[in-house]
């Protein structure tokens, strides 16, 4: 079920980047060196489907400037562009949680509920090769930006 | 004719996102609201004409299924017509919500045209 449960997520983050944003993430080695950001920003977001699960979404900063300034048509530099960065990546975290649970359902589940997203800056140096390393976790190229998607919970 | 709009959502992002999809999408809009909650969005409701509400439905503080009862409730507010633009992703939660009254829906992620296209609809098509 947790391989099944990380291919909606990543389909469903990857649909809603390429309908907001116009950015079409591509899978990415985790090997690479490039793809460790120093303090990265974490998107998690509860869910039940019934059982409860997590959905989180890791990036570092430039990407949810990024992300804001395709999403407003501004450029990332923008001040506009950085004051959005954070809501941005909580935002994208709420909309791919509703586009997954919205597969649940049509596959027959019942009872699916979601919780607003928490936004996090991530402190600890290893809590990125802790995501990457995390079992069916989903490794994106991003328009240039690393960005990990991440699946946890026991669902039947 | 112009539309007064409130668009509710706690993502400034989205709400954003909402209002250029309505300044450039051909909308013919005159007063663009905002409210990060359903509270606020009573408040803008008290104090502006709008014409038509669209609103997230998961937010903080008064979420957008209490915004929309209370609304519909209303005597002075139930004639405005409620959109919601949400995650949700029950189809059995929105059918209850139009079954109370909302009088359109559109999914997260959405394309920016298609938020003229829901009011457009709402209001009898381009020619109306």
């Amino acid at each position: 079920m947790l391989d099944q449960l990380q291919n909606y997520a990543a389909d469903a983050v990857t649909d809603t980047l390429l309908t907001t944003a116009f950015i079409d993430p591509l899978p990415a080695e985790a090997s690479a060196p490039a793809t460790t950001p120093d303090r990265p920003l974490q998107a998690l977001i509860r869910f039940c489907a019934p059982e409860p699960a997590t959905l989180r979404i890791l990036a570092p900063e430039p990407f949810g400037r990024a992300l804001a300034a395709n999403v407003l048509g501004t450029d990332p530099a923008a001040d506009d562009a950085a004051g959005h960065a954070r809501d941005a990546l909580a935002e994208l975290a709420n909309v791919s949680c509703g586009a997954l649970l919205a597969r649940l359902t049509a596959d027959g589940r019942a009872g699916v509920t979601m919780s607003l997203p928490e936004l996090t800056a991530v402190e600890d140096a290893s809590a990125w090769a802790d995501a990457v390393a995390r079992p069916g976790a989903r490794l994106f190229d991003a328009d240039g930006h690393p960005l990990v998607v991440v699946v946890e919970g026991d669902l039947r | 004719m112009a539309y007064d709009i409130l668009i509710v959502d706690d993502s400034a992002t989205t709400r954003a996102l909402i209002r250029r999809a309505i300044q450039f999408g051909g909308v013919p809009a005159g007063g663009l609201f905002e409210a990060p909650n359903g509270r606020a969005a009573l408040d803008v409701l008290a104090t502006q004409h709008v014409d038509v509400i669209l609103t997230d439905l998961h937010m903080p503080e008064m979420d957008g299924v209490e915004l929309t009862r209370r609304v519909l409730a209303d005597e002075a507010t139930r004639h405005i017509p409620v959109v919601v633009i949400s995650a949700e992703p029950d189809p059995a939660r929105i059918a209850a919500l139009q079954a109370q009254g909302v009088r359109g829906h559109l999914r997260k992620p959405f394309r920016p045209e298609s938020v003229r296209d829901v009011i457009t609809n709402l209001f009898g098509g381009p020619h109306a």
